[in-house]
């Protein structure tokens, strides 16, 4: 466990690799609200990105972007070198998965079905209209979801037996289900205690070791520091991005939050500590 | 793969047998208890010659030509209303959303109003009828709509301030055409009374087409039920699933709603029913919805046609009230 | 047969001696309300159509000065105010024509609002065949009419003697469905209808016990299997399913019941023997040449 969370320095190639996906200063209009304002930004696969800033700065607005939800008024994102909108709907579903902010679990639902529909309406008619039959691929993806995510054991459950914990490890399989290359998350770690919380890193950890890329929107800056590669968000800019020890300043969060902060270290780890 | 660990609940196989063999004892006691006591013996005797087309013979046309159309109808009407409001509650993903209570129902209560009114051939009333139920479903979900979503109270809302407005312009029409204003009034309340085989043929295709589409796209449904950014994350088109299920449902409903008037509660109950015993799937839900509306239906007429309740609308929504009421207080308390 | 006709008619002229009606009249009305007339009255709403022929019939004709919208007879009736059908009265239209009295059904909510005005109200309403009768003799007190009334009951029943005299006798009486809408729905013996249908020289398919106005199972009428269909057309029930094996149907006897005649038979007032004459012309034409 230890390992995991205290993972060595990941390695950051400067130039963007062509597998990447990329922001190049992108505009988002939250109806007439600009939300985000010219954001450049890079995420690779094989590394756990973050993205943080205070309330309003238009971090979900970025993730839904980089995931072709949000249509983009300026700048553009490009998947592996070719604009997000040149793939098509279901190229796209396939290489980049989405684990949204409260996940609609269906209550009554057993835990491995829900997990099932992960695999996505890449390949249907329409969208619509799944294809016959569900191949043993299918079916091996689903079971490896489940078992990196420690879920195999109650996939027969229905989900409103399941904790907090287990629900979101149950929609994270789903999320993994469709063997994506990248993982777009949009505050995971929300409503759980500390505990589930670095559980959820944890499992993403073993998932970046595989080579996914993850792109998490967190809010909590110690949770954040565990993570490979930041990006601050502030009034829809990037206020700061590279590795938590260059974009964890007291300088960058006192200009990102107006808050007056200690950063120290402990252990390798950087702590987020507010001053009164 | 390993062993499946016991599941909760039925078994969605075991779930199928029961509620057949439930529609099946429906059909049976329908066909074979009325206001008229016809010996089983008979009944039989009346089926094989109605099935072999030969000449029918004393009570053969109460049973082939009154009573097992009438209740083939009870069946296929139920089945309707009972998928449409599990797609409906799954489109919009609100547990009270159903063809009455979006003013699908309504809709098509009034095109089927201004068909009859109008002395329009019979074969027409279904057509009309799906028309202003578009209209109808159209208006509600503009009314209900907050940019792309549609939040369930603002739906229901504007569902019954839609189905208030046509029910008056339904009224108005009654009380302007005096002759049939009865034979309307009857059917607002929803009546199988003279449903014949050609009704049957009539209505086969809309029901048919609108809950056979709607089978189709429960996989997509499933995925809606994530949420519509993760549907459509997972590469569904939210908005071209939504419009083609509502479209389907108002078919099926307009063709149910067309002959047969408006049967409340129906669409409503028996999906949550399905739900509780089997799960929230969409694959299960829906023909399991089918099995267990047309059941419910054709016991309904069967206590309308031999007690004093007259009218099988009367009686589903005097059974799905209460029902409706222990919903609401069991999700209060879960 | 002609002694009965004789007493009845003579029962009629003594009763003319009957005394002039004394006001201030206090009645018990037929939503159970006690109801003071000052004075005989000279200004007269009626919003029922039977009730308008019963005060034309009783000579009152002009004290009318308004009726409701579906009073058409006399035809001198059509040419007063209208004030409004059952489901939207014109009260205030009532109140501007200053009655002395206006006679309503039990039904609708005209007694409160118009009693509120100042107005007199009273509501007469005859549902059954006897009451028929009974209403107009009581119409007759209201009004001081009340040597008109026992004439006009006289009347009445004379027409009716007069059509039973030829149907008691018929050699068959058909087995006989009325059907008073498509929903469907029938009539009881005991109800206003079935009595004239009886009268008529039918025998009702609907017992007394499934009540005066009720809701038919389709299948229970082709069990019953009737020899005379009245109130539907010939096309519309060869459509219905299973209808085409019925006795009726086989024989043509399925008639659609003339508007007029309808009119008529769903008038309980003076036009009673009429309305009998024209059903058992249409049951038994045979009787008629």
């Amino acid at each position: 466990m230890t390992d995991l969370l205290h993972h060595t320095a990941p390695r950051q190639p400067e130039a963007t690799p062509r597998d990447a996906l990329v922001a190049r200063d992108v505009h988002v209009q939250a109806g007439s609200f600009p939300a985000v304002r010219g954001v450049s930004a890079a995420f690779r696969p094989g590394v756990f990105s973050a993205v943080i800033g205070p309330n309003g700065a238009g971090k979900s607005t970025l993730l839904r972007a980089l995931l072709g939800l949000n249509p983009v008024t300026g700048g553009e994102v490009t998947l592996a070198g070719r604009p997000l909108g040149a793939w098509s709907r279901a190229q796209r579903s396939r290489q980049l998965a989405y684990l949204a902010q409260s996940e609609g679990l269906p209550d009554g639902a057993r835990v491995r079905d829900v997990v099932a529909l992960g695999r996505g309406a890449g390949d249907w008619r329409f969208g619509l209209l799944p294809r016959t039959p569900w191949t043993p691929a299918d079916e091996a993806a689903v079971d490896a979801a489940l078992d990196r995510t420690d879920t195999r054991r109650f996939e027969d459950r229905r989900v409103s037996e399941l904790s907090g914990g287990e629900r979101q490890r149950a929609a994270l399989a789903r999320a993994l289900a469709a063997e994506p290359r990248f993982l777009l998350l949009d505050e995971p770690t929300n409503h759980l205690d500390l505990a589930y919380a670095l559980d959820v890193v944890r499992y993403l950890r073993c998932e970046v070791a595989g080579g996914l890329g993850v792109v998490a929107v967190l809010h909590d800056l110690n949770l954040a520091a565990r993570a490979d590669h930041l990006v601050l968000l502030c009034g829809g800019r990037v206020q700061a991005s590279g590795t938590p020890h260059e974009v964890l300043t007291p300088e960058h969060l006192h200009a990102a939050y107006g808050l007056h902060v200690n950063v120290v270290q402990h252990a390798d780890r950087l702590l987020v500590i507010p001053q009164d | 793969m390993q062993a499946a660990a016991p599941r909760r609940g039925l078994g969605v196989g075991l779930g199928t047998l029961l509620l057949a063999a439930l529609l099946l004892a429906a059909v049976v006691l329908g066909t074979g208890l009325g206001s008229v006591t016809i010996p089983p013996g008979e009944v039989l005797g009346a089926l094989w010659r109605g099935v072999t087309r030969q000449a029918l013979e004393g009570n053969d046309v109460i049973v082939w030509q009154i009573r097992l159309p009438r209740v083939v109808m009870g069946a296929l009407v139920g089945a309707s209303l009972s998928v449409c409001g599990g797609a409906f509650q799954g489109v919009f993903r609100n547990p009270l959303a159903d063809p009455y209570l979006l003013g699908v129902a309504s809709g098509s209560a009034l095109g089927a109003t201004v068909a009859i009114v109008a002395g329009w051939p019979r074969a027409l009333i279904p057509v009309s009828a799906l028309l202003t139920a578009l209209v109808a479903v159209a208006c509600t979900l503009s009314l209900a709509r907050e940019g792309r979503r549609f939040p369930p109270t603002r739906l229901i809302l504007a569902g019954v301030v839609v189905g208030s407005v046509l029910s008056a312009a339904t009224t108005a029409l009654i009380l302007r055409g005096e002759d049939r204003a009865r034979q309307v009034l009857a059917y607002t309340l929803g009546d199988l009374g003279f449903s014949g085989w050609r009704d049957v043929l009539t209505v086969l295709p809309y029901a048919a087409l609108g809950c056979g589409a709607l089978l189709l796209l429960a996989r997509a449904l499933d995925t809606l039920q994530l949420g519509e950014l993760t549907a459509r994350s997972l590469g569904v088109p939210v908005e071209r699933l939504r419009l083609i299920a509502v479209i389907a449902a108002s078919l099926a409903t307009a063709g149910a709603v067309a002959y047969v008037g408006v049967i409340g509660f129906v669409g409503l109950i028996v999906p949550h029913m399905i739900r509780l015993a089997f799960g929230p799937g969409h694959r299960t839900l829906l023909p399991l919805s089918a099995l267990l509306g047309g059941a419910l239906l054709v016991g309904a007429d069967l206590l309308a046609r031999t007690t004093p309740l007259s009218q099988v609308g009367i009686v589903t929504t005097l059974l799905g009230g209460p029902f409706f009421l222990w919903l609401l207080r069991k999700e209060r308390h879960d | 047969m002609k002694g009965i006709l004789t007493l009845i008619t003579l029962s009629g002229a003594l009763s003319g001696a009957a005394a002039a009606t004394s006001y201030p009249l206090t009645i018990t009305d037929d939503l159970g309300r006690k109801v003071i007339l000052k004075t005989e009255p000279k200004r007269i709403i009626s919003v029922l159509p039977s009730t308008s022929e019963t005060v034309c019939a009783l000579g009152l004709c002009d004290r009318l000065v308004g009726v409701d919208d579906y009073s058409d007879y006399p035809q001198q009736v059509t040419k007063l105010p209208k004030v409004g059908g059952l489901y939207n009265p014109n009260i205030e239209a009532m109140v501007a024509l200053k009655p002395d009295v206006v006679l309503v059904s039990q039904y609708g909510k005209l007694a409160e609002p118009l009693t509120q005005a100042g107005v007199t109200v009273i509501a007469v309403n005859p549902e059954t065949y006897d009451e028929v009768f009974s209403k107009t003799l009581l119409l007759g007190k209201i009004l001081n009419r009340e040597t008109q009334a026992r004439n006009l009951v006289a009347k009445i029943k004379g027409d009716i003697a007069r059509v039973e005299i030829l149907t008691k006798n018929a050699v068959r009486k058909p087995t006989a469905y009325f059907e008073i809408d498509p929903t469907p729905y029938s009539i009881g013996p005991n109800s206003f209808m079935g009595v004239l249908l009886t009268k008529a020289g039918a025998r009702n398919i609907i017992p007394a016990s499934m009540g005066d106005f009720p809701k038919v199972d389709p299948e229970f009428i082709v069990k019953a299997n009737p020899q005379l269909i009245l109130g539907v057309d010939a096309k519309t029930a060869g459509a219905r399913p299973g209808w085409s094996g019925i006795s009726a149907l086989k024989a043509g006897k399925v008639k659609d019941i003339p508007t007029e005649l309808n009119t008529m038979l769903g008038r309980p007032g003076p036009r009673l023997g009429q309305a009998l004459m024209g059903l058992a012309k249409l049951i038994h034409p045979e009787l008629f040449r």
